[in-house]
């Protein structure tokens, strides 16, 4: 199966950490700035969690104190991302779109480029999918919304963490043993 | 037609839409994996993420391509003001 989804970075990167990544896969794209990174992918894999796992490690095994903080998806999406979202080919897509199969009044696009690729906000598009054609899309996959709560809870305890290295003895002796949770 | 270097057909016409749109398009070919980099210089520009890197051998060209397209629609400010949303 082919998982698409945006990981959030804590930092921004440099051109040589850009480098390091598209050097560990080629299945994402790199945004970036002083605010922070997303990385959104597209990946081939047997599960979502492997899909969410694989990417996570490749960005951290490439780029040494970088974190991934978070993962969402894109609401603005292309004829391929509906296609990977809904699980069905493109070309059913796109007689969708074009009135030529289903039930018609799919979404009108939110976008065209001045090339003229079409994009659609997901939003619309899992509403019409769920309540004119009946498919199990959801607008967040559930899996996204768990793996997004753990990398956000791992954060949260790195920041923890430092709290306490860089508090006193005894502060760290009586709140430490609160993160030994298990 | 095109001036990029890029491989990938498809990802160099969307470099010309983003290049035809005002965006700075800007190849770095000592590098081996990044292509280079497609930024916003807007001055109304309040999007802390104003850099695009292009992927050398992007494992779908066509996925590239919208990506890129996607960073162009992010970027609209001329015609429809900051967008802030992500």
């Amino acid at each position: 199966m082919t998982y698409e989804f945006t990981l959030h970075l804590d930092r921004g990167v440099t051109e040589d950490e850009a480098d390091a990544l598209y050097g560990a896969f080629d299945d994402g794209s790199i945004v970036t700035g002083p605010g922070g990174t997303t990385i959104d992918f597209t990946r081939e894999a047997a599960s979502w969690v492997t899909a969410i796992v694989t990417a996570v490690n490749d960005i951290e095994g490439a780029v040494p104190g970088v974190r991934v903080t978070g993962v969402g998806q894109d609401d603005l999406v292309s004829m391929l991302e509906i296609a990977q979202r809904t699980g069905r080919t493109r070309e059913a897509v796109r007689l969708w779109a074009a009135g030529q199969r289903g039930p018609g009044d799919f979404p009108a696009p939110a976008w065209e480029s001045p090339g003229g690729e079409r994009f659609w906000h997901w939003r619309d598009v899992a509403r019409w999918a769920r309540e004119r054609m009946n498919l199990a899309v959801e607008v967040v996959p559930d899996e996204i919304r768990v793996a997004d709560e753990v990398l956000k809870a791992r954060q949260a305890m790195a920041e923890a963490q430092q709290i306490l290295r860089d508090s006193d003895d005894a502060t760290r002796r009586y709140l430490g043993p609160l993160l030994d949770y298990a | 037609m095109t001036r990029w270097s890029h491989s990938k057909p498809e990802v160099r016409k969307a470099l010309d839409e983003a290049d035809a749109d005002g965006l700075r398009v800007e190849p770095t070919e000592t590098r081996g994996h990044s292509w280079g980099y497609v930024d916003c210089v807007h001055p109304d520009c309040a999007d802390p993420q104003r850099r695009y890197y292009v992927n050398s051998t992007p494992k779908n060209q066509d996925n590239e391509a919208s990506k890129i397209r996607r960073f162009i629609r992010r970027h609209q400010h001329r015609k429809e003001g900051p967008r802030p949303e992500v």
